[in-house]
């Protein structure tokens, strides 16, 4: 199945699951000792979906969005994201999952120094396979709607720490992917500017339907949500 | 190819797409099977062409073909100018490399223009030949070799040749007749003690391209020097002494001055100058007038009864019988019985009168050389003149010999008709020189009736100058009867000029003129122009069979050329590649910090979707803009080291050299370059691509790469092969790929010894010490970066103290050797024997002198061992095939006997253990000696020689004569060191009494520093012919020399420890990036930032000393090999001063590096480092 195909097949159906991780952990090994960073975390997130995920330092948070997105593997468990298993991808298929249904926001922002705003939201499409998207206009659309249009041509370092969030959101929409992964997206930010970023996050969520994994320390964005789970050691607390 | 329906399927899809519509409204279309059918197929749907014409890109910000490509240069662009610092490093690095294979290659390129261009010019001639017995001298080879060049020319072979003659500087007489004062002048300078004397036709000389002057600028040789007492100077001379054009100079105690014409450059004369000496160019006549050679004695053994080929005229079964007429010597050998009564008479056939002279003597053995047989010597200086026309019978039992005396006489000058007409003996040849211009100096043959004409108003030969001369009615003349060619010595004769007598000491023949007891080395430029390869081919085998040393052809040469050329170039080859290993050392190095730096950033890449070939490309673009302009760089620099190079190399080799611009150089440096920068730096490319994308989670985590070791392995034996079949290929050998892959195996092993020497180092105690604590844990924990950090240090610092050291023994052994040998501050030689008191008493008296010592230094030869003569030990031997007295290395080691006072002066010498000693005061007055042994002295060995043996030595005279009977002495000690000149040193002096025996007197001074310069200025200037220097001279002479030859290799090495600093520099970045947190940490709690600066000088300034300190020791271990190796003649001299200053030296470039290195990442605020999650 075309990457392409997929993605319509879930958009056809409403109430697909973007995602869906059943019995997923996670264990470290230094030497002899064993530390179990997740220890079987089952998780399903619909289309258009907001959850957050909030939990102590430790509790295992990072872990799992790392796993979610991709960018690890787990120890055990499935993961399917849009109906497709993904753990047992090769490196490459995964790169295409990442670039095509995955949207990351990370908590430092993680923008690439040396390229200008608009630049770092046209990467991802520029390494698209599908090339839905003309990758320097779908920059300025995305940064526009985000009241961004007069920082196209600044770089990072140039830019406030809330503007950086928003240019990062905008690259991780920038293939429209139908998950966003989100790591303590206002972490690094004052109250005013999370809002504010936090805000914008949810108007495109609304307006693409994207679904949305928000980690967060946050209750205010946790309050966003349309589910909160909580994970202490590893596991989920309660599922809301 | 796809069918048709699958093409419109295809082509409408495509279509719909073109106009805007999502790929699911085509399916919903009922496309959808053909969609799949066609993605199954692997076909893209979405060309570029389509995207180019969707509605997104029609405004004008759409997807430009190079989309990625050009991301990945203009990030690449961009992350270097951020990383300057770093990136600076890596380009440094590739142009290291590149500057030194650009740099080798344009000076090999001039090398190989100067080697092989027109080879001729470089000759001189179309063929040269060295080691030519001199004209003027007689000896046995010199017949057949002037023969068959007289021959080739009566052939047509060669059109002509011109001689270019030169005398070593190490002749005594030369030191002692050629001392030059510039006249007009007081000071130092003005003496010339050493030089070396160049001969030259300078009217036909070269017969290639040309030679010309300095000063006056651009003036021919030929041009400059027309008089016998024209000449030029080298221009290390003219600096040295401080010359100029015009100066006069005097010649020993030649009474006419000669004038300075002209200052050349030292490269046409690089084969006889010495270096930092310089060379005076006379005309070759002046030295056929104002120098004649010693005649040889032969020096070869005819069989009993047999004719010596050495000496023409002596009839079959006959003696030999030589007559020196000038002398009034006769001489005569062999065939004569021991005892046996020989009657000389002399008479002139031409008048018929009755015999003119008669004498008798008994036949005795010469007991002064193996050759010896009965022999008879008369000596009627005073008592008969012996003239041209007489004849000289010699009889006896069994024998007679006769030889007349040629009778040449000039009966007519003609100076209307520019001819000189004269009588020799009948069919003979003659040389006539009429004065000393071009044109002036004629062959010519005496007819049949012995009467010979020549006519100057013909232009002559090239030997002569191919000019006409003008004769006119007074001019002096001079006219060599050559009755066989060349014309010997004995048979000069300058009628109508009153000969001279000579003087007290020997050495002054006929018309005051110096006799050369060492004969001059002559070579002969010979030109056969346009004659072919093969033609000049059998003018080698012609001369080379007439038993001439060498001989070289235009084609020979260019082959031999070409044959260096080669050889230049592979050593050039190895340094490039050692250079650009050491710039990969430093790309591999600074591309891993560049990368490790940013790893978070790859894995944010791989986050977004990039694979790992995409982030592999993204750090390649950077790699490759590294490369590229590291070698322009590097280029640029190899562009300029070369013209630097190419002086050095002219004073190296004293010789011109043209640069010029290759593009082969330019284009291999560009290439060799970027594959270098490619091939080092893509360990550290593909491990960015094996990032885990969790870094971009987790930045902070140890293990970003994913599995690295062995895909690092499987990376460096590929590289390691690659490199090696590179090497291979470059210089055409398969030793090349072994040689590579055991220089890997050679590091990897030292690396692993290096490891466990940091393992034991990071188990010190840290004795309470939180700098030392956290030092020794960081060494351990990265045992393999700080052992390559040692690695690199000691490599750098072994190169370079290993230069310094060796340079340094060099120059203290021979200096030591020198000065102990000579045992005196300055040296005088004393010619005239006459002048020795007044000298000597000079010499006691001059201020500033606080110690004197004479020492006498005699010719002798060595005759007998423990009373045996060596003739009889001959006889033994007769039996043994191929015996040769000649052979017999140990008769001539010993040719020089030195009388030394037993005083403070006296040398400090080494003996062996079972070598006896030095000489005492109660050798004063016995017949006991001490002998120089070692490599060059093989009598010790092959006589069996032992202390308390007896050595029989006979005084010679100039010409090798015996001029003393046998004198024995005992041996009383072998010493190794180098005695000083003659190897044979005495207390007692054998030969006081004796007339005859050739003898020079040396005076010895110890003097105050500051007076020497004056003492030896006063005695050069007040004497002609004393020879006064400082043995300090010989001392500099041979610093300079070493410093000049070490230069090159020491660039190189230090280029090994620029290196090695880069390293440093890269693995405190390294240890700094990995760090921030602990570095922040310590800040956090307290640390300042000067702290922090310390913890990271401390632990990378101790790493770099103990590099040095490992590289200094294997500097010591490699230079007591060598000096081991090459035995008695080095000693090991390890020089405090070099020790502590290349510690000195790694401390400061470790501690400053450090320092530049660690100072940002000290001064990170502790918070921006913690945040981090």
């Amino acid at each position: 199945m075309s990457y392409v195909e997929i993605r319509e097949c879930h958009m056809a159906e409403e109430g697909v699951n973007v995602l869906r991780g059943e019995g997923l952990t996670k264990q470290f090994r230094s030497g002899d000792l064993v530390v179990d960073a997740l220890r079987g975390v089952d998780i399903t997130v619909n289309q258009g979906e907001v959850v957050a995920i909030i939990g102590p330092s430790g509790s295992g948070k990072s872990t799992l969005m790392g796993i979610l997105g991709g960018l690890d593997t787990p120890t055990q468990g499935s993961l399917q994201v849009a109906d497709v298993e993904i753990t047992e991808m090769d490196e490459n298929r995964l790169a295409d999952i990442r670039n095509e249904f995955i949207g990351f926001v990370f908590q430092q922002f993680n923008l690439m120094p040396t390229l200008t705003a608009a630049e770092n939201v046209a990467l991802p499409i520029q390494f698209s396979r599908t090339k839905k998207f003309a990758p320097k206009r779908r920059a300025v659309e995305l940064l526009s709607s985000f009241g961004l249009q007069d920082r196209l041509n600044n770089r990072p370092s140039q830019l406030s720490g809330g503007e950086q969030q928003r240019v990062a959101i905008a690259r991780a929409l920038a293939n429209d992917p139908p998950l966003l992964l989100c790591d303590e997206p206002t972490g690094a930010l004052d109250t005013e500017n999370g809002d504010r970023v936090m805000d914008a996050l949810f108007q495109a969520q609304k307006e693409l339907k994207t679904a949305v994994v928000i980690v967060t320390h946050d209750p205010r964005v946790a309050e966003r949500a349309n589910r909160t789970l909580v994970m202490t050691d590893g596991r989920f607390a309660a599922a809301g | 190819m796809l069918t048709e329906s699958e093409q419109q399927a295809l082509d409408q899809i495509r279509k719909y797409l073109a106009a805007g519509s999502e790929l699911a409204a085509i399916r919903a279309a009922g496309w959808g099977n053909w969609i799949d059918y066609l993605e199954d197929k692997g076909i893209d749907l979405h060309t570029d062409e389509i995207i180019a014409r969707t509605p997104q890109t029609t405004t004008g910000v759409g997807a430009e073909p190079f989309a990625r490509i050009s991301f990945y240069l203009r990030n690449a662009v961009l992350s270097l100018l951020r990383n300057r610092q770093r990136a600076m490093f890596a380009i440094g690095s590739v142009a290291v490399g590149v500057a030194a294979i650009v740099g080798l290659q344009l000076t090999a390129d001039v090398l190989e223009d100067k080697l092989t261009t027109n080879v001729r010019e470089l000759l001189r001639g179309d063929v040269v030949t060295e080691g030519v017995p001199p004209l003027g001298l007689g000896g046995g080879e010199g017949e057949s070799f002037w023969a068959t060049i007289q021959e080739l020319q009566d052939e047509g072979l060669i059109d002509g040749f011109t001689r270019r003659t030169f005398i070593r500087e190490d002749s005594r007489s030369f030191l002692a007749n050629f001392k030059v004062v510039v006249q007009g002048r007081t000071d130092k300078d003005a003496v010339v003690n050493f030089y070396n004397p160049i001969f030259l036709e300078t009217d036909v000389y070269p017969y290639y391209g040309r030679v010309q002057s300095e000063k006056p600028a651009g003036r021919d040789l030929g041009d400059l020097v027309q008089d016998p007492y024209d000449v030029v100077v080298t221009s290390t001379l003219a600096n040295r002494h401080d010359i100029n054009v015009d100066d006069e100079i005097k010649l020993g105690d030649i009474q006419d001055l000669f004038t300075v014409r002209g200052i050349m450059s030292d490269a046409e004369f690089s084969r006889e100058c010495m270096p930092f000496v310089g060379c005076i160019i006379f005309r070759q006549d002046t030295m056929d007038s104002l120098f004649v050679a010693a005649p040889e004695p032969g020096g070869y053994v005819p069989e009993r009864g047999q004719p010596d080929p050495a000496w023409p005229g002596q009839p079959e079964g006959g003696a030999l019988l030589k007559v020196w007429p000038e002398e009034d010597i006769v001489w005569g050998a062999y065939g004569m019985e021991e005892g046996a009564e020989l009657t000389l008479t002399i008479d002139d056939p031409s008048t018929a009168e009755p015999v003119d002279y008669s004498e008798s003597q008994v036949a005795s053995p010469t007991n002064w050389e193996p050759r010896g047989e009965n022999y008879v010597s008369f000596d009627l200086w005073g008592v008969f003149d012996i003239q041209p026309g007489h004849r000289v019978s010699l009889s006896g039992p069994d024998i007679t010999a006769t030889h007349v005396v040629t009778n040449l006489a000039v009966t007519q000058v003609n100076a209307d008709l520019d001819t000189v007409s004269g009588t020799a003996d009948p069919s003979t040849r003659i040389e006539i020189e009429v004065h000393a211009e071009p044109g002036g100096g004629r062959d010519a043959f005496a007819d049949s009736t012995g009467e010979w004409t020549v006519d100057f108003s013909v232009p002559a030969g090239p030997l002569d100058g191919g000019a006409a001369a003008d004769i006119l009615a007074d001019t002096p003349y001079e006219v060599r009867q050559t009755d066989e060619y060349p014309p010997h010595a004995t048979s000069v004769w300058r009628p109508g000029t009153p000969r001279a007598a000579p003087d007290a000491d020997g050495q002054r023949g006929d018309d005051g003129r110096i006799i050369l007891i060492e004969p001059p080395e002559t070579q002969l430029h010979i030109l056969a122009a346009g004659r072919s390869d093969a033609e000049l081919e059998i003018i080698d085998q012609r001369l080379e069979s007439s038993g001439i040393e060498k001989v070289t052809t235009a084609a020979e040469a260019a082959e031999d050329n070409k044959a260096t050329v080669d050889i230049i170039r592979s050593v050039i080859l190895v340094f490039g590649l050692v250079a650009l290993a050491i710039g990969g050392l430093g790309i591999a190095n600074t591309m891993q910090v560049l990368v490790r730096r940013r790893l978070p950033e790859a894995g944010v890449l791989k986050a977004i979707g990039l694979k790992g070939r995409q982030v592999m490309a993204v750090f390649l673009a950077e790699a490759l803009i590294i490369g590229a302009l590291g070698s322009v760089l590097g280029i640029l620099i190899g562009v300029l080291v070369s013209f630097g190079t190419l002086r050095i190399l002219e004073d190296l080799l004293f010789t011109d050299l043209a640069w010029r611009l290759g593009a082969g150089p330019v284009v291999s440096g560009l290439i060799v370059g970027l594959v270098v920068t490619l091939a080092f730096g893509l360990l550290p490319i593909v491990g960015a691509g094996r990032v885990r994308p969790m870094a971009a989670i987790r930045p902070n985590d140890s293990d970003l790469i994913k599995g690295s070791w062995p895909v690092s392995l499987m990376l460096l034996s590929g590289l390691a092969l690659l490199a090696g079949i590179m090497v291979s290929v470059l210089i055409g050998s398969p030793w090349g790929l072994a040689g590579t892959l055991g220089a890997f195996a050679v590091v990897g092993v030292l690396l692993a010894i290096l490891v466990a020497v940091i393992y034991v180092l990071s188990r010190l105690p840290a004795m309470g010490s939180l700098t030392l604590r956290l030092s020794l844990l960081e060494w351990r924990r990265h045992k393999t970066r700080a052992a390559s950090t040692l690695l690199a240090m000691s490599i750098g610092v072994l190169g370079i103290s290993l230069i310094l050291l060796l340079a340094d023994t060099m120059t203290n052994t021979v200096s030591t050797a020198y000065e102990r040998s000579i045992g005196a501050d300055v040296f005088v030689l004393v010619n005239d024997p006459e002048e020795e008191d007044d000298v000597f008493a000079m010499m006691r008296e001059a201020d500033g002198v606080t110690g004197f010592s004479s020492a006498t230094v005699y010719d002798v030869v060595l005759v007998s061992h423990n009373g045996e003569r060596f003739r009889d030990i001959g006889n033994e031997r007769e039996g043994i095939e191929g015996f040769d007295y000649r052979d017999q290395q140990f008769l001539a080691e010993y040719d020089n006997l030195t009388v030394r006072e037993v005083d403070d002066l006296l040398p400090r010498l080494d003996f062996p253990a079972d070598g006896g000693g030095m000489l005492t005061e109660n050798d004063v007055g016995k017949n006991t000696i001490v002998l120089q042994q070692g490599e060059d002295f093989s009598a010790v060995e092959e006589m069996g020689l032992s202390v308390g043996d007896r050595l029989g030595f006979v005084g010679v005279d100039d010409t090798g004569f015996p001029a003393s009977g046998e004198v024995e002495l005992e041996v009383v000690g072998f010493s190794n060191s180098f005695i000083g000149d003659g190897a044979v040193l005495t207390a007692t002096d054998p030969f006081g009494g004796q007339q005859g025996v050739r003898r020079e007197a040396w005076g010895l001074v110890q003097v105050e520093d500051d007076k020497q310069d004056a003492l030896v200025r006063d005695i050069n200037l007040a004497f002609d012919s004393v020879f006064a220097y400082e043995t300090s001279f010989f001392t500099d002479f041979m610093e300079r020399l070493i410093e000049h030859f070490t230069l090159i290799p020491l660039a190189l090495s230090g280029l090994s420890l620029v290196a090695a600093v880069v390293i440093i520099a890269n693995a405190v970045a390294l240890s700094t990036i990995e760090r921030r947190r602990e570095i922040g940490l310590l800040k956090a709690v307290g640390a300042r930032s000067n702290w922090v600066v310390v913890q990271l000088a401390v632990e990378n300034t101790f790493l770099g000393f103990v590099g040095g300190a490992i590289g200094l020791a294997l500097s010591i271990a490699v230079l007591a090999v060598v000096v081991l190796g090459v035995g008695g003649e080095l000693s090991l001299i390890i020089s405090p001063a070099i020790v502590v200053g290349v510690l000195a030296l790694t401390v400061v470039l470790s501690l400053s590096v450090t320092l530049i290195s660690a100072y940002p990442a000290a001064r990170a605020r502790p918070l921006d480092v913690l945040r981090g999650d």
